[in-house]
């Protein structure tokens, strides 16, 4: 299972700080988080930030394989002034 | 011109500063890019706090939908520039300061606007100049202080030269959830001045690495959490 830290707009929505999930790559476990939460929906998974191991990952790599046992956390990017 | 730094003005800050922060913060030169809900509270901070030099860069005008939360911003300013009123507002705290006003983006400074600079402060509401404030800071060898926030949420961090903290955050992403979720009253006060206060924190310890990685501001639910905080291409 995936360890998945939500951050910010995601923690609002959804009202939990994480979820284990299934799944082999980034785009299966947000798939399974879809799944999983019946407030989620793909819309939420637009403009956000997957941390990988401490590294960003944009949505044009989502699928890049992670291990089971493996912690990732989404947030949203913040640009305003 | 330098102000008596035990005179009365300053004596709430020596609760956590001591006489070295204070000559420092009165020595430095600070260049704040965008004077809107970020930048207003940002300068007025860095002027009670002790910052004497200013270099005050935004190219518009105050309008209506920016009185919900522009520190500057009243009736009385709508339609004025944002940097001269800024700056009529920031002499009345200290008329001791030494501003320099320019009423245009960063990208077009000319280069004699940017020396000498110690620190560039991201208070603007664009991506892609954030990203080109990050490398104007390698560029000129000076640390950036950044900020963004959009409805609840918001982050800070300070960029030594050479970071690419926002460059690998953001991508080539051009637009935030600002745009959806706006920016409400309050949270441009509360992260200008974590801002400030993560200034602070570097004034005081000037000679350590300085890479703490991204603090995110989540007001909804009362968290901040700093992510990204190993340094890595």
């Amino acid at each position: 299972m995936a360890n998945v830290v939500f951050y910010n707009l995601l923690r609002s929505k959804y009202g939990r700080t994480s979820i284990d999930v299934r799944g082999d790559s980034i785009q299966a476990v947000i798939d399974a988080i879809i799944q999983s939460i019946p407030e989620a929906t793909p819309d939420d998974f637009q403009r956000c930030v997957v941390l990988y191991e401490d590294r960003v990952i944009h949505p044009s790599r989502f699928d890049q394989p992670i291990g089971p046992n493996d912690r990732i956390a989404i947030t949203h990017f913040v640009g305003g002034g | 011109m330098n102000q008596p730094i035990n005179g009365r003005r300053f004596e709430g800050n020596f609760g956590i500063l001591n006489q070295a922060d204070m000559v420092r913060l009165q020595s430095m030169s600070v260049m704040i890019v965008g004077m809107g809900g970020l930048g207003g509270h940002v300068a007025a901070s860095m002027v009670r706090l002790g910052v004497i030099r200013l270099t005050l860069v935004d190219p518009d005008v105050f309008d209506e939908t920016n009185l919900n939360r522009q520190l500057f911003c009243d009736e009385s300013t709508i339609g004025l520039r944002k940097v001269s009123v800024a700056s009529e507002s920031l002499l009345r705290i200290n008329s001791n300061l030494i501003i320099t006003t320019r009423e245009t983006t960063v990208q077009h400074l000319d280069k004699a606007d940017l020396h000498p600079i110690d620190l560039i402060v991201d208070a603007v509401d664009d991506i892609a100049t954030k990203r080109y404030l990050e490398r104007l800071g390698t560029t000129l060898g000076i640390p950036v202080l950044h900020g963004a926030c959009a409805g609840w949420y918001g982050q800070v961090a300070w960029l030594e030269p050479g970071s690419t903290l926002l460059h690998l955050y953001y991508g080539d992403t051009s637009i935030g959830v600002e745009t959806s979720l706006r920016n409400p009253s309050f949270t441009p006060a509360v992260v200008a001045n974590v801002m400030i206060s993560e200034f602070v924190k570097h004034l005081q310890n000037a000679e350590e690495n300085h890479h703490r990685g991204l603090l995110l501001i989540d007001l909804a639910n009362d968290t901040m959490e700093r992510i990204l905080t190993e340094e890595r291409e």
